[in-house]
């Protein structure tokens, strides 16, 4: 039988795996050789064995659930999906625009404001020095004084802003 | 239309060929991965989804047609199972408990497995999720492939990737490794 057991393709033979003339060569030895025989025996037992317990098979239900999990994206959801993405983008950019611009005029308006301030200084100081009548009072020189001194602080502080 | 298109489909996207696919190929994909991994393993369903996925949208190219399809996602499943047992540092496969249990009268195991048993072993049942925990896994494997999947030989070579004569081989060790441990049969 060891001898055998390496010459003769048994588990071949019973998986019908042996061409015509092997076949006929097996079965020739199989009516001289009582371990073979057995042998082979054996191994159908086996093979009615695993049949008679294979694995419960899926259900409908469980294969349908396959087929779900592996769907691909739909293409609509996909065209959606770079519409939003394209948009997105462009509502982003348009918001930077605006922040951009709100932010210049911000500043240009400060600007506007500050210089206005400045001129109606300037000219509420000429008008009291031009309609100043007679020599002026040194009480009228200190108000003067201190009202320059004001506008000198008050164009430095909004220069200082400005920065 | 022949497998190749509707894979082809399938992976441009037709979940209608999806779905024809997964009908056509699921229970044999099942099968297989309950009996590799145990039927009660938790990831039996995730090893025939990936299998499913990277046939899909894996870029796996490696179907030509020459081999049946069903061949070639076997062999993907196979290998899917193979890395989860790495995963899991190579511990033994788990328990077959998707597979029906036979009464385990088995007699003791016999040194001498040309020894015909008595007319009485014809009735013995045999615990054959026992016997499948007890094989190396690429036993199990030719085993699982050859009793349960009915996959000819050049098939089970298809799907291990190995020579045509090492598949045999590597069955007729494993049945002699079963009739050794667990008796004769017949």
């Amino acid at each position: 039988m060891v001898d055998c057991e390496n010459r003769v393709r048994l588990d071949a033979y019973h998986d019908g795996e042996l061409s015509p003339a092997e076949r006929s060569d097996v079965e020739a030895h199989l009516r001289d050789c009582p371990s073979c025989a057995a042998e082979l025996a054996a191994i159908r037992g086996m093979s009615g064995a695993f049949a008679d317990a294979a694995p419960r098979e899926p259900s409908h239900e469980q294969l349908l659930q396959m087929a779900r999990s592996v769907r691909a994206e739909p293409s609509d959801a996909r065209m959606l999906l770079r519409l939003f993405r394209g948009t997105a983008v462009a509502a982003a950019v348009l918001l930077a625009c605006a922040l951009a611009a709100a932010v210049y005029l911000s500043q240009r308006n400060r600007a506007a404001a500050h210089e206005a301030m400045v001129l109606d200084h300037v000219a509420i100081w000429s008008q009291s020095a031009t309609f100043a009548t007679g020599p002026v009072s040194d009480e009228r020189q200190s108000e003067q004084q201190v009202l320059l001194a004001q506008w000198i602080a008050d164009d430095l502080r909004g220069r200082q802003e400005e920065r | 239309m022949n497998e190749e298109e509707l894979l082809a489909l399938a992976r441009r996207g037709d979940n209608a060929a999806r779905t024809e696919l997964v009908m056509r190929h699921g229970r044999r994909l099942f099968g297989l991965a309950a009996a590799l991994l145990g039927g009660a393993d938790a990831d039996v369903n995730d090893v025939v989804q990936e299998t499913f996925l990277a046939a899909f949208d894996g870029g796996l190219k490696g179907f030509k047609g020459d081999a049946s399809l069903a061949t070639w996602l076997g062999g993907v499943l196979v290998n899917r199972v193979r890395k989860l047992r790495r995963y899991r540092h190579s511990r033994p496969a788990g328990p077959l408990d998707g597979v029906e249990r036979h009464d385990a009268r088995r007699q003791p195991a016999g040194d001498d497995p040309a020894s015909p048993g008595p007319a009485t072993q014809v009735e013995q049942r045999i615990d054959v999720a026992t016997m499948l925990d007890s094989l190396p896994p690429e036993y199990r494997e030719v085993i699982v492939l050859r009793e349960w999947q009915q996959m000819s030989y050049t098939e089970i070579a298809s799907v291990l990737g190995v020579p045509e004569r090492t598949a045999e081989t590597r069955l007729t060790r494993a049945r002699r490794m079963l009739r050794r441990r667990f008796g004769g049969y017949g």
